[in-house]
């Protein structure tokens, strides 16, 4: 059984949910969601993050404000990295939302 | 591309992080807008590049979390002026060698004329120079079609004229009348006469009056046809005359005398063998030799071969190259064999006919004789032929006061 404020929370990301998806808010913005663009499995671009967390040349792990992005993969290159956008280039084999 | 050469021009590092937590590192330099890009992981320590604006605002963050840079390589154009800037000279010269070929190209230094057959390229030349149309002249004082112009009005034969601007020079293509001119004489009444004393051989009028026959002896100035053609009344007195352009096709019989002399001792230039040649540069009005073509020979014939140094396609500088050949000659006596002078006799005479028979003339016979003495050589004799008669000559119309 969920405790209160859990059960809370949850109704609440539900209600914000259902207004964002019903007003066609843009959900970035909003909800805090990352924008990952993939190209192939070579080039993937991500936006609305807050930071590294984790870089080696197999994985790299990204938090957002919603959840963490781990991505794993083969000889992976920070093409550019600033605080809006990075493009990450190799050989991407997993994408994991922890 | 646009990107990187903004790059170039303003300069990066490529630098090395370790320490710590270079996580955080590049994620403080996010939050303060400095850009990273080419970012690996080697090992435990991070490569990646950053502009040299970003890369001396990096103090604090490297205090803040503990870390190393190095710098590992330079990159873009403020390094390559601090590494070169005791050469200053070098590109200086670069850029003065650039501005010079501008400024020079703004110039006209060739004048190429094509299509003339009846009018050599100093008639053209000539009238260029009268409107200051010369090389060394700017390009935009060029009118082309003042140009065109004036040739179509000052040359009379010149049909179609086209001048264009190429590089640094101005092509101009000229195409010239072929067309025969029309005959104005009929305009004019006139008479045919002979212009030298013959035996007419063939006579065929085509306008007015015949005054000869077939086989008939003319002299020089004798009229062969009248250009005047009586009008009769009924009775068959002339009462008036009708003047008229006399056309007819004439032939006759003439004779040539022929006669040609030389000595059989000339003067031949007998080549020693001896030369001397150089190099010269030249611009329009000075020549510089190099090295200087010093030499002692009394008698010699120069050779000279010259280009104009293209810098491109079009474009060609007013600077010509040449090269200067000397040889050196002496004079020396000597004399033709008989049978040398003899068969120099017979081409010129061959020559002659040959000259003859182009300009229409038939040759019937050719009785002359080549003789020589001790000294000199003689041809000479009489060239019977057949050839177009009859010379134009105006009538001189007077009016009468019938009344």
């Amino acid at each position: 059984m969920y405790k209160k404020n859990e059960k809370h929370s949850f109704r609440n990301h539900d209600l914000k949910t259902n207004m964002v998806e019903t007003l066609h808010l843009p959900k970035d913005y909003v909800l805090g969601s990352a924008i990952v663009t993939i190209t192939g499995n070579c080039e993937l671009l991500i936006e609305n993050y807050k930071g590294i967390l984790e870089y080696h040349c197999e994985s790299l792990m990204i938090q957002t404000k919603t959840c963490r992005i781990h991505i794993c993969g083969k000889q992976l290159e920070i093409s550019y990295y600033t605080n809006e956008e990075m493009k990450i280039t190799g050989c991407i084999k997993e994408i994991h939302y922890l | 591309m646009f990107v990187n050469f903004i790059k170039r021009c303003r300069g990066y590092v490529k630098i090395r992080i370790s320490g710590f937590s270079p996580e955080r590192f590049m994620n403080l330099c996010g939050n303060r807008d400095i850009l990273l890009w080419q970012v690996q992981r080697q090992n435990d320590d991070y490569i990646m590049c950053i502009s040299i604006r970003d890369f001396l605002c990096l103090r604090p963050i490297l205090k803040k979390t503990r870390t190393k840079v190095t710098i590992l390589k330079k990159y873009g154009f403020p390094f390559l002026v601090h590494r070169y800037q005791k050469r200053k000279v070098f590109p200086a010269g670069i850029l003065f060698c650039a501005v010079f070929l501008w400024l020079m190209s703004l110039f006209l230094w060739e004048i190429r004329i094509d299509g003339n057959l009846y009018r050599t390229d100093d008639v053209i030349n000539d009238y260029l120079r009268e409107i200051e149309i010369v090389p060394g002249i700017l390009k935009g004082k060029i009118d082309c079609e003042q140009i065109e112009k004036g040739l179509r009005q000052r040359f009379d034969d010149i049909t179609w004229a086209s001048a264009k601007i190429q590089g640094t020079g101005l092509k101009i293509q000229i195409k010239e009348n072929t067309m025969p001119v029309p005959d104005t004489s009929e305009q004019t009444a006139c008479d045919l006469v002979s212009e030298k004393t013959g035996t007419i051989v063939e006579i065929i009028t085509r306008s007015g009056v015949p005054l000869c026959t077939k086989d008939m002896g003319v002299t020089k100035g004798t009229v062969l046809v009248s250009g005047s053609i009586p009008i009769k009344d009924d009775s068959g007195t002339i009462t008036d005359y009708r003047y008229v352009a006399a056309d007819a096709d004439i032939k006759l019989k003439t004779v040539y005398h022929y006669q040609d002399t030389f000595p059989l001792r000339i003067m031949k230039r007998e080549y020693t063998g001896r030369e001397r040649s150089s190099l010269y540069l030249a611009n329009h009005e000075e020549i510089i030799y190099l090295p200087q073509c010093n030499h002692s020979f009394q008698l010699y014939d120069s050779y000279l071969t010259e280009y104009q140094i293209p810098f491109v396609k079009d474009v060609r500088l007013p600077v010509f190259i040449g090269y200067t050949r000397n040889r050196e000659y002496y004079e020396a006596s000597r004399k033709y064999t008989k049978e040398a002078a003899y068969e120099l006799a017979s081409k010129k005479l061959e020559k002659y006919c040959m000259n003859l028979m182009e300009k229409g003339v038939q040759i019937i016979t050719n009785s002359v004789k080549i003789e020589s003495t001790s000294d000199l050589c003689t041809a000479s004799g009489d060239i019977q032929v057949i050839e177009d008669a009859g010379k134009e000559q105006k009538i001189s119309i007077v009016m009468e006061d019938t009344l």
